[in-house]
């Protein structure tokens, strides 16, 4: 059962972003919580122990998103990899208000580079003829910095939820190890 | 240098080019009936979590009122007593509404074919301003078709459908364009949302008179929508900035975040 209790809180994800946090939060604030969700593993587990997690929430990320499926799930592996880069920084886990705070910066960041690349990757997609519908603007507005502070606010959360799950490699997740 | 850098992240760039050939496959319609069957199964939790949600912050809302009930109570008692009388007023007007909906030719609003839907979520990630619906191709739910609250006003369009589920996209989205005419003056443009935060009518010929309090309808151009959805009330007239047409902000009565049930116009 315990085994199961990650991949239940994978969908539930999928359901709270989808169903849930726009009857709460007011449209343009609404934080992406797969990004702080992937950002929160590679910081506890590293990138190749996580990478099966962080693919399954790209894919559920882009089936309730409008762009083709791939899309995000490109971006959310490509700003992990680079947050495994500066893992370093993240062996402050004994000062515990240090990394509290070093780590809901991380996820600010990370979702706005997150935002960042996808805009350019849809431009790319409509260039070449591959995506004709969906577009990303990102507007540096209050409602912005807003959704990047809820953002980390939610990362806090979610990565204490992890923490105390028994995340493992998907690989391993059957394999009775 | 780069060949070293090539080495060492060899599987890291797999990861990438297969990422790519799964959008390339996504973009070539694989990525429809991924979603659909998605959708499919979640579906009941997304009904389930939002209903529940909603009632949650119904009560978070309740609570956070029950200071000013007690005057609210007192002005409903008065405004009780006037509505009374409105009604029989109106009672009047709507006979009168319904000879001149027959006159200037709008569409009686019993005869549409309309499906009822939940909201059962909303795509915040990628396009805010876009609601999932409980209903798709199954139920008749195609591409193109009005969405609109109950008392006939547009909200706004389908823009993808899966079998068990659709994406609406509401006319406040920055992605949301409708043919629209002033019922006062029948001047005709093309009515935007304005980034979620409202709407604006372009394409108003310079020769048209507008007014604030005017009325703006889908003139059913195009096809696909039909005339006389009610959009929105003129709020302010201004200048395009090349001076070559007029502009409307205009005021929808209906609130985004509020919609819970909506009706998607299949006939009309």
């Amino acid at each position: 059962m315990k085994k199961i209790l990650p991949v239940i809180f994978v969908l539930f994800l999928f359901v709270i972003q989808l169903a849930v946090l726009d009857v709460f939060f007011a449209p343009g604030r609404i934080p992406n919580l797969f990004v702080a969700f992937a950002i929160g593993l590679v910081i506890l587990f590293g990138f190749w122990r996580s990478i099966g997690w962080i693919i399954s929430a790209g894919f559920l990320m882009d089936a309730g998103a409008s762009w083709p499926i791939g899309t995000g799930l490109l971006i959310i592996v490509v700003v992990s990899w680079l947050v495994e880069k500066l893992k370093i920084f993240a062996d402050l886990r004994a000062k515990r208000y240090l990394f509290v705070t070093y780590l809901a910066i991380l996820i600010f960041f990370s979702s706005l580079l997150f935002d960042f690349l996808i805009q350019f990757l849809l431009k790319f997609e409509h260039q070449i003829g591959w995506n004709k519908f969906s577009s990303f603007i990102l507007q540096m507005s209050a409602d912005y910095w807003l959704k990047l502070f809820w953002a980390s606010a939610t990362g806090l959360g979610i990565y204490a939820v992890i923490r105390k799950m028994r995340f493992q490699p998907i690989s391993e997740l059957f394999s009775g190890k | 240098m780069k060949f070293s850098f090539l080495k060492k992240n060899l599987k890291f760039i797999g990861i990438l080019l297969l990422i790519v050939l799964v959008i390339f496959i996504s973009v070539r319609g694989a990525d429809n009936p991924v979603k659909s069957a998605v959708f499919t199964v979640a579906n009941p939790f997304l009904k389930i979590f939002r209903g529940f949600s909603e009632g949650f912050h119904g009560f978070l809302a309740f609570l956070g009122s029950i200071g000013r009930l007690k005057n609210e109570n007192e002005n409903l008692i008065k405004k009780n007593l006037e509505l009374t009388t409105q009604v029989a007023r109106l009672q009047d007007a709507e006979k009168e509404n319904e000879l001149l909906r027959q006159e200037i030719n709008l569409a009686p609003r019993n005869k549409f074919g309309l499906e009822a839907a939940f909201v059962v979520g909303e795509d915040s990630i990628s396009s805010p301003g876009s609601i999932i619906i409980d209903k798709g191709s199954n139920q008749g739910v195609a591409e193109g078709m009005a969405a609109i609250v109950s008392n006939g006003i547009l909200v706004g369009k389908v823009s993808r459908v899966f079998s068990n589920n659709a994406e609406i996209t509401l006319i406040t989205a920055k992605d949301s364009a409708v043919n629209g005419e002033i019922l006062e003056s029948g001047a005709k443009g093309i009515i935007k949302g304005t980034y979620g935060l409202g709407l604006s009518m372009d394409m108003i010929s310079q020769t048209e008179v507008i007014k604030e309090g005017d009325s703006a309808i889908s003139s059913g151009l195009g096809g696909g929508m039909p005339r006389g959805l009610f959009i929105g009330k003129v709020e302010a007239v201004s200048q395009s900035t090349d001076k070559l047409f007029q502009q409307a902000e205009l005021v929808s009565p209906v609130d985004p975040s509020s919609l819970r049930i909506i009706f998607i116009v299949k006939k009309f």
